[in-house]
């Protein structure tokens, strides 16, 4: 299996670097945010197969942004993390972005976090894995 | 009359010579010659038959001598006391040494005029004319010259002694007669007097009857038996306008309406026929002017000695005015009876407590007829428990005249209560010195009464819900607090989950290293191991193991981190522990409900802390904050009040979906008595039909469960009543909302202050 790259996007920083350094030692790449437009412009670069944004950020918003990326790039697999608990932030996050999971801030980076995104990315494989290495060119390298 | 022969026929003789007293006695007392002639004079001058020859005695004479004037005088003097006059006194001229015979006769006349003198003189010392001229021209004078003859002497004592006698019945006769005239003078004059009363009366009676006549506003006429004026009085021109001349001789008919005539003829032919008066006749007279007056006519016949009607009299009273007084009063009356109809109830009462008049608004509002209300004593028709009591008001009315209220009620058949007003007034009689009586209007009070018993009871029933609503409200703001202080926890939660996500995920990173780190080291100290031990191979193996463990554990990485990882983490533990803080500030969780001092600047950075999770996605915040001096107030309460407002201006603007953020100026400056704080926003403003609801309680624009409605209502009640300040709010649709805040410098009295329901109130939102 090639590497997989997932994209964080968050406005504060300090939660984007404490996520890159989490992560470090994880089987993948991590890209990071701070707005959802500079998300848009890494999605436009970059092979994303799982994105994880916070909800509430100016100029545009974490359902705003899910709704972009689920139009134009539906098999990436979408994730919230978000301070917000609100029902109503999570209704319209998951009837609206569809999304995949729904992780809170604080989170239990080890217990919890971690094993979140590898069953993001075991349902990116499941659903599009064939299809998404036929397509990249990355895939040809995904045999040991 | 008496009788002379009963009477002593007394003679005085009067001289100084004895044997004169003894002639005389001699003479008078000797037996009387006949006497017979001087019956026959007496019978013929007496008119009595002439008695039968008498004797006379001797004694005829009662004689008395003296010898001197002044003794005779004296015996004169005694006989009239005794009431035995000396009939005639015989007198001599000369008795020396005393009176002669004038000076006596003077002296005694003096005493005694009635008394027959005869003067006895020897030698003529006076003429005759001389004693005339002394004693006046006397009929009771003779003079007898000396010497004397005994027959002549006892002729003038029978005589003159008759002569007084008889002088004296003339007199006495006369002084019967003049009695008797005197009498019948009187009776005449008696009968004059009276009849010159009469006569005068007559004439005042005539003069009156005739001023009577023509002053009476009434005509007085008089008719011939045919019917013509013989005379009408002169009222006539003043009533009927005509002058004398067109009435007298003219036929009464003449003047009588025509519908009038006949009546009046059977009147006129009436009193003709029967010669009786007839009275009262209504009919209708000409007026000059060709007007109709109504007059009365009653009239009399005037009869000869035979009986016969010769002309008649009557009397034609002017009742014009009369019957336009009564029409007038009639028609008050029919005016008065309709306003006493449609007036509220009344009736008059009159000293008996009778009811003397009632209205028919009375009788419907006490259920009565008429007939069953009138002739009533009052207290019949209302009675209650003051009537025959001291405290009756209609009494107190009567016995002090001035109006009175009171209640009165009376139960109808059916058990059904009226109660009404009653209003006493006094009435009086026409020159008000007296109260006659009194008027009672009464007003139906029943619904009033029922309204007020219901009034009360819905009195009763809404302080208990007031009470229960007071309760409600003070537990509706306890909710508004708690559903603010959750919003905000909220929005608090996610400010702090944000510092405390990336701490704690460092810090479960952190962990990770320190395995690292704890791997690599038991690396180096097998090296070490290897070193001191010499074991070259072993050495090198380490070193190599070493390499690829910080290679493959990114060591180079988490070195190079550390320094990042500690100086952010730490920042994220300020930044929560920061955020506490200002909740804390915001809120003053950690101290007394009471008022302290309290800067407004420092009090709206402080909420902007802990909104600006609440804010900062959706506005721009521009502070122009002016140096205030500090006020005394609950800061926690006026934190919630710039919380309410800021939250609501983030929340118009992101409903505007503008797709940028909106602007908040807050701006704050001190006037003399008041710190102001303006909050002006650039959002969808109030439509000006909302704008004067905002401050209502339960009022809100957000759509259900977003809102409780009572954000600006509270704010309100802590601003206005709670800190004495205002709380103003001006707004443009479209261009944006201003809210002002003014609190004044003098702060509020301390909770604990004399200001009751400001501490109710408190207390009421903090229990």
């Amino acid at each position: 299996m090639s590497e997989r790259t997932i994209l964080f996007v968050d406005d504060e920083e300090r939660i984007l670097k404490s996520l890159e350094r989490g992560l470090l030692d994880e089987p993948y790449r991590g890209l990071f945010a701070t707005s959802g437009k500079q998300a848009l412009d890494i999605l436009e670069r970059e092979e994303v197969h799982v994105i994880v944004t916070d909800m509430r950020m100016p100029e545009m918003s974490g359902i705003e942004l899910l709704r972009v990326v689920k139009e134009k790039y539906p098999n990436i697999v979408r994730l919230v993390l978000s301070g917000y608990t609100q029902v109503g932030t999570l209704l319209t996050a998951i009837n609206e972005g569809e999304i995949f999971r729904f992780m809170t801030k604080p989170w239990k980076l080890e217990e919890e976090f971690k094993s979140i995104i590898h069953e993001a990315l075991e349902h990116y494989e499941a659903q599009h894995g064939q299809a998404s290495s036929a397509a990249t060119p990355v895939s040809n390298t995904s045999s040991p | 009359m008496h009788d002379e022969r009963d009477i002593a026929r007394r003679i005085l003789v009067v001289d100084d010579t004895e044997s004169i007293h003894n002639d005389f006695r001699a003479v008078l007392m000797e037996p009387c010659i006949d006497t017979t002639a001087l019956d026959t004079a007496e019978a013929a001058i007496f008119g009595h038959a002439a008695s039968p020859s008498k004797t006379r005695t001797r004694n005829r004479y009662d004689l008395d001598c003296v010898f001197q004037g002044k003794k005779a005088l004296k015996r004169v003097r005694q006989a009239l006391c005794e009431k035995r006059p000396y009939q005639l006194a015989f007198v001599d001229m000369r008795m020396p040494p005393g009176w002669d015979g004038l000076k006596t006769i003077e002296e005694i006349w003096r005493v005694d005029p009635d008394i027959q003198v005869v003067i006895c003189t020897a030698h003529s010392d006076y003429s005759w004319d001389a004693i005339v001229s002394r004693l006046g021209n006397s009929d009771k004078l003779l003079i007898l010259k000396k010497p004397f003859d005994n027959v002549e002497v006892e002729q003038l004592a029978g005589a003159l002694t008759k002569k007084w006698q008889l002088a004296r019945a003339v007199e006495a006769r006369l002084n019967e007669l003049e009695q008797v005239v005197s009498e019948r003078t009187q009776e005449l004059e008696t009968t004059n007097r009276q009849l010159t009363r009469e006569v005068t009366e007559r004439r005042t009676a005539e003069e009156r009857f005739r001023s009577f006549v023509e002053n009476v506003n009434d005509i007085i006429f008089c008719l011939s038996v045919e019917g013509g004026f013989t005379y009408v009085s002169p009222k006539w021109p003043a009533v009927l306008g005509h002058e004398m001349a067109e009435v007298l001789g003219h036929p009464l008919l003449r003047f009588v309406h025509q519908d009038d005539v006949g009546p009046c003829k059977q009147m006129l032919q009436a009193i003709t026929e029967t010669g009786r008066k007839e009275e009262g006749l209504e009919l209708r007279m000409l007026h000059r002017d060709g007007d109709w007056r109504w007059c009365t006519l009653s009239a009399a016949p005037l009869k000869d000695s035979a009986g016969e009607v010769t002309a008649i009299v009557g009397i034609a009273h002017d009742t014009t005015r009369r019957r336009q007084a009564n029409e007038e009063l009639q028609r008050t009356q029919q005016e008065l009876q309709q306003i006493l109809s449609a007036a509220t109830p009344l009736c008059v009462i009159d000293t008996n407590y009778d009811i003397r008049m009632l209205n028919d608004t009375f009788c419907s509002l006490f259920g009565l007829s008429l007939g069953e209300a009138t002739g009533k004593k009052c207290y019949e028709l209302m009675d209650f428990s003051k009537c025959h009591t001291p405290q009756c008001p209609i009494r107190n009315v009567m016995e002090a005249p001035r109006v009175c209220q009171y209640e009165v009620s009376r139960q109808n058949e059916n058990g059904e209560e009226t109660v009404c007003l009653a209003t006493a007034t006094p009435y009086f009689n026409m020159d008000y010195s007296a109260v006659i009586g009194v008027v009672v209007n009464f007003v139906d009070i029943t619904a009033r009464k029922q309204a007020e018993k219901e009034i009360a009871e819905a009195n009763r029933k809404l302080e208990q819900a007031n009470r229960e609503l007071k309760e409600m409200q003070s537990q509706v703001v306890q909710n508004e607090k708690l559903a603010s202080i959750g919003q905000l926890a909220a929005g608090v939660a996610h400010e702090m989950n944000t510092p405390v996500g990336f701490v704690a995920s460092n810090f479960q990173t952190l962990q990770s290293y320190m395995s690292k780190f704890l791997k690599l080291f038991e690396l180096y100290e097998s090296l070490t191991k290897a070193v001191e031990d010499g074991d070259r191979d072993s050495r090198l193996e380490y070193m190599h193991e070493i390499n690829q463990s910080r290679e493959k554990m990114k060591i180079d990485f988490i070195l190079g981190d550390l320094e990042e990882l500690f100086s952010e983490s730490k920042e994220g533990l300020e930044r929560v522990t920061d955020i506490i803080q200002n909740l804390r500030d915001f809120s003053r969780v950690d101290q007394s409900e009471d008022c302290h001092k309290y800067d407004l600047n420092e009090g709206i950075k402080t909420t902007l802390t802990v909104a600006r999770n609440e804010l900062k996605y959706d506005v721009d915040i521009d502070l122009e904050l002016s140096d205030l001096p500090q006020i005394a107030c609950h800061s926690g309460q006026i934190n919630q009040v710039f919380l309410n407002i800021l939250v609501n201006a983030a929340q118009a603007i992101k409903s505007q979906e503008r797709g940028e953020k909106g602007h908040v100026k807050i701006r704050t400056h001190a006037t003399e008595t008041h710190v102001v704080c303006e909050i002006t926003d650039d959002g969808p403003g109030i439509p000006e039909t909302v704008l004067s609801k905002v401050f209502d309680p339960f009022f809100t624009t957000k759509p259900p469960g977003k809102g409780t409605g009572l954000g600006l209502s509270v704010s309100y009640d802590i601003v206005v009543t709670k800190h004495k300040g205002e709380l103003i709010v001006d707004s443009q649709p479209e261009k944006g909302t201003t809210f002002i805040v003014k609190l004044p410098i003098q702060g509020i009295t301390p909770s604990k202050g004399k200001e009751l329901p400001n501490e109710e109130e408190n207390c009421a939102v903090c229990r």
